[in-house]
């Protein structure tokens, strides 16, 4: 992928987001979009309407001494073959109290399980999505949730 | 010397003789032995390995299966706390007893100057067909007694097949019949002492063919005890003899079922040697026996509403096409000789 | 037993781990008649905590540790996570490194097509198709033992390039090993197996994929290529040697369980073909990065020019990347394997993130099974090369 091409979807991007949330660029060849819960459906409808049409991965990241947890959902596109050359990172940031956030399966039915699996590890409870159930852990474990930073291993 | 004398006249009563030793009790004993082992050794070899070999090691591990009987033998036998307990131990034996009671009217040539024929009536072969029919029954009740999801959901594709193979069988059977003449298993041998019926009605070997396999679940149509998706089918629960039982009903299906079809179809004991005519029969028993294992090694399973279908659609039209041909030789005088 | 809804009588079928035909997993499905009429995938039996572990190890350690994810495909797991790691270091391991890791990956891609085979097989009840796979990934094990040393798990390749040169005539082992293969597939298998009439009875036309549900579910790997998208990540984001290797990508139009086996048999012929201008292309020099390499003993540097072993060198046990955030890509043997890190510039990474194609497989499971008969369930699993501790994780 050259970085004309990355530049120019950059551009786009920017343009069809900017000012809802900030896009900037990961080197060597990922773009980032940092975005704030409210408008996490608008941003996902513009995207999948511009090419977008599945993810990858949702990804939570725990930290504990800024009180929020990270989530980022890394997009790509299997039809488009320019787009499929880049992998897209939406990030939201949670307050990591409440743990919820919202659920994206309306938009990207691929992030169904990959979501649920969240859930399970990490605890944050996604509004919308057809099944908050325990997919891996068994269904009546009660302790914190493994992937938190303040579950210690040594205690299994 | 008069004491062994009594003992040997009894022994070699015809009623006596062919249930218990040939081609009765000890001898599917053997067959079976040698059978299983075949079929596993057969299937290893395809599969570029060695099979069976620790157990009679000189002899390529012959006598596997005996041992695994007297490990069965001496092994606990579990009945489950929710079953039907006398049904669930009650129904393999009463299989095992069905399957072996069409051999009280198959004729198989004569040993010793013996006709071994052990009850001799001119409706036999309506006799050997209808007795056959009664294992599938209680494979549908053991499925039913084990008190198992995957049981029950076996025992109900026993019964699916069951209607599916049952008419061509007859059928087929039928137009034997119908070309010779009488349902008596000994005048179909004898009236194939210059031409087998095999020659003359094709269509009717195929199909008794192709049901007898489907009948004992042979590959590719292993379907009632098919592993990938039920256990064991309605074999699920059962430990110990109770299972060396129930895994020995099938291959003695399949011994009955190919005594009847040698009988019918490929000349029965001719050519016969006089005195010892079942050698030729025994022979030809054994290649059709090693010929429906070996089908294990090459076929997968196919899925119950296919076979279903090739029930009704193939072998159901291939009979009746077998009965049509049968009246028209009928009709066209006959068989010389007849 | 029999749950009684709306006056129709369904079976619920736990078709649980302790199962022949379930892996490790389980499946909670209801039977009404011969029809599922609704099915759910049960995984989490052979969880094993990867990324949790792995925010409490060096960064060498992981390797290993990743690894065991899916251990078939050893070889592809490894390169994901050095190549993250190499992204973070910001170096780039020497060409003839890189020809070394894509013969590895190429030759676990064939062993673990292979093993897919073996249990499609298994699964519809040939078992002669189940021994023969098994069997034939013999040759290339050993082949994988003349290069690394290990037959299943090798841990080959380390930040900077690859633990060990090639020995000694190691070309016609190879020629031959993949000869024998390719006979065996192009002649033995077709008769045996897919040209079979049962075969072809139970797979064409069971289980079909549309393009436009493959593409909305997210599906990766072999099943979607059957469904007539030519995505393979070895094309859209060509990695190690790929960009200077000739290949086409395998694709189908039915999206049928048999055109699904028939795009793995497709991929084994592309990935000999690879390994062939592998072995004819492999540039000569050194196996790791200079910048390493200066780090090595003089002593330690001619024991590797004599016997091509280098080992593991002792300074990667302090490895300190700057810190940052990457994402990597490959093609495993079952699809796209995706690798998200997370680097506070510490000994240990602060967030690993690993998504393997099984898991995100997963959901054909729901979607081909539910209106399929009961017998198609063996047949589907068979053909979508599901992989439960690569999906657990």
């Amino acid at each position: 992928m050259t970085i004309d091409e990355i530049n120019r979807v950059f551009k786009d991007l920017k343009s069809m987001i900017e000012p809802e949330a900030q896009v900037s660029t990961l080197p060597p060849n990922r773009l980032v979009i940092t975005a704030s819960i409210d408008k996490l459906e608008l941003i996902a409808n513009l995207l999948k309407n511009y090419g977008f049409d599945h993810v990858k991965s949702v990804t939570a990241t725990d930290y504990p001494m800024k009180n929020v947890i990270e989530i980022s959902y890394l997009i790509s596109s299997f039809n488009n073959l320019d787009l499929s050359k880049i992998i897209l990172t939406l990030k939201i940031l949670i307050d990591r109290s409440k743990s919820t956030s919202k659920s994206l399966c309306k938009v990207w039915p691929s992030a169904e399980f990959l979501e649920r699996e969240t859930y399970d590890l990490m605890g944050i409870f996604f509004e919308g999505h057809p099944e908050n159930a325990s997919l891996i852990l068994p269904e009546d474990y009660k302790d914190i949730r493994p992937l938190r930073k303040d579950f210690k291993l040594t205690k299994y | 010397m008069e004491f062994v004398n009594l003992i040997l006249s009894i022994l070699l009563h015809p009623s006596i003789f062919i249930p218990l030793i040939f081609p009765g009790f000890i001898t599917i004993f053997v067959v079976i032995i040698l059978l299983i082992w075949a079929e596993r050794k057969i299937a290893a070899k395809i599969q570029m390995r060695i099979g069976p070999l620790y157990v009679t090691r000189r002899f390529g591990g012959v006598l596997q299966l005996l041992a695994d009987l007297l490990r069965y033998m001496f092994a606990e036998v579990i009945t489950l706390k929710d079953s039907d307990k006398f049904i669930f131990i009650a129904s393999p034996i009463i299989a095992l007893t069905a399957t072996l009671l069409p051999l009280a009217v198959i004729p198989a040539g004569s040993l010793l100057d013996i006709e071994l024929i052990a009850f001799r009536t001119n409706i036999s072969l309506l006799a050997a067909l209808a007795l056959s029919s009664l294992t599938p029954i209680f494979i549908i009740i053991m499925g039913w007694a084990s008190n198992n999801k995957f049981a029950l959901i076996g025992g109900l594709r026993e019964g699916h097949l069951m209607i599916s193979y049952e008419v061509p069988l007859y059928l087929s059977a039928l137009s034997v019949a119908i070309l010779y003449g009488s349902l008596d298993i000994v005048d179909v041998v004898n009236n194939q002492q210059r031409v087998w019926t095999v020659l003359i009605n094709p269509f009717a070997a195929f199909s008794f063919f192709i049901s007898m396999i489907m009948s004992t679940s042979r590959f590719p149509f292993e379907i009632t005890e098919s592993d990938s998706e039920l256990v064991a089918g309605p074999y699920t629960e059962y430990s110990s003899i109770l299972y060396g039982l129930v895994m020995g009903v099938p291959y003695m299906r399949l011994y009955v079922f190919t005594l009847l079809f040698v009988d019918l179809f490929l000349g029965g004991w001719h050519p016969s040697i006089d005195g010892f005519s079942s050698i030729a029969l025994i022979i030809k028993v054994l290649i059709i026996l090693l010929f429906s294992v070996f089908l294990r090694s090459v076929y997968p399973r196919y899925r119950l509403d296919q076979a279903i279908r090739i029930g009704w659609h193939t072998l159901f039209t291939l009979s009746l096409i077998s009965i049509t041909l049968s009246l028209l030789i009928i009709g066209w005088g006959g068989i010389g000789g007849y | 037993m029999l749950k009684q809804r709306n006056s129709e009588k369904e079976i619920e079928l736990f078709i649980g781990p302790q199962h022949p035909a379930s892996g490790h997993m389980r499946f909670i499905g209801r039977v009404d008649g011969d029809i599922f009429t609704n099915f759910i995938p049960d995984p989490g039996w052979v969880h094993r905590g990867i990324e949790k572990i792995a925010e409490n190890r060096k960064w060498v350690q992981i390797i290993p540790l990743v690894e065991r994810a899916a251990i078939l495909d050893a070889a592809n797991m490894n390169i994901g996570y050095v190549m993250a790691l190499e992204k973070l270091l910001d170096i780039e391991p020497p060409p003839r490194a890189q020809y070394l890791r894509t013969l590895l990956c190429e030759i676990n891609r064939i062993t673990s097509h292979l093993y897919g085979f073996g249990i499609a097989g298994i699964m519809i009840g040939s078992s002669t198709f189940y021994m023969w796979p098994f069997a034939d990934r013999e040759p290339l094990i050993d082949i994988a033992q003349l290069i690394t040393g290990a037959r299943l798990t090798y841990s080959y390749m380390i930040p900077g390039g690859v633990r060990r040169d090639l020995p000694q005539g190691f070309r016609e082992k190879v020629l031959k090993a993949l000869k024998y293969i390719e006979r065996r597939l192009n002649n033995d298998y077709f008769r045996i197996f897919f040209d079979n009439p049962v075969t072809k009875a139970r797979y064409q036309g069971v289980g079909v994929l549309k393009r436009n549900d493959a593409i909305k579910l997210g599906i990766v790997g072999p099943n979607l290529r059957a469904s007539n998208v030519k995505y393979d990540v070895r094309k859209v984001e060509p990695y190690a040697a790929y960009p200077e290797l000739e290949f086409d990508v395998a694709y189908r139009e039915e999206g049928d369980c048999y055109a699904r086996l028939l795009v793995r048999v497709e991929e084994i012929r592309q990935s000999i073909k690879i390994i062939r201008q592998i072995l004819d292309k492999l540039p000569q020099g050194p196996i790791i990065h200079k910048k390493y390499e200066k780090l090595i003993s003089l002593k330690k540097l001619e024991e590797c020019q004599k016997t091509g072993i280098l080992g593991l060198p002792a300074i990667f046990t302090a490895l300190r990347p700057p810190a940052g955030e990457v994402i990597s890509r490959v093609e495993a043997a079952r699809g796209e394997l995706i690798f998200h890190i997370i680097s506070t510039g510490e000994l240990r990474p602060y967030r690993l993130r690993m998504v393997t194609p099984s898991f995100r497989n997963i959901v054909l499971f729901r979607e081909l099974i539910s209106g399929a008969r009961v017998m198609d369930f063996p047949a589907i699993y068979g053909s979508i090369d599901y992989f439960p501790p690569e999906s657990d994780r």
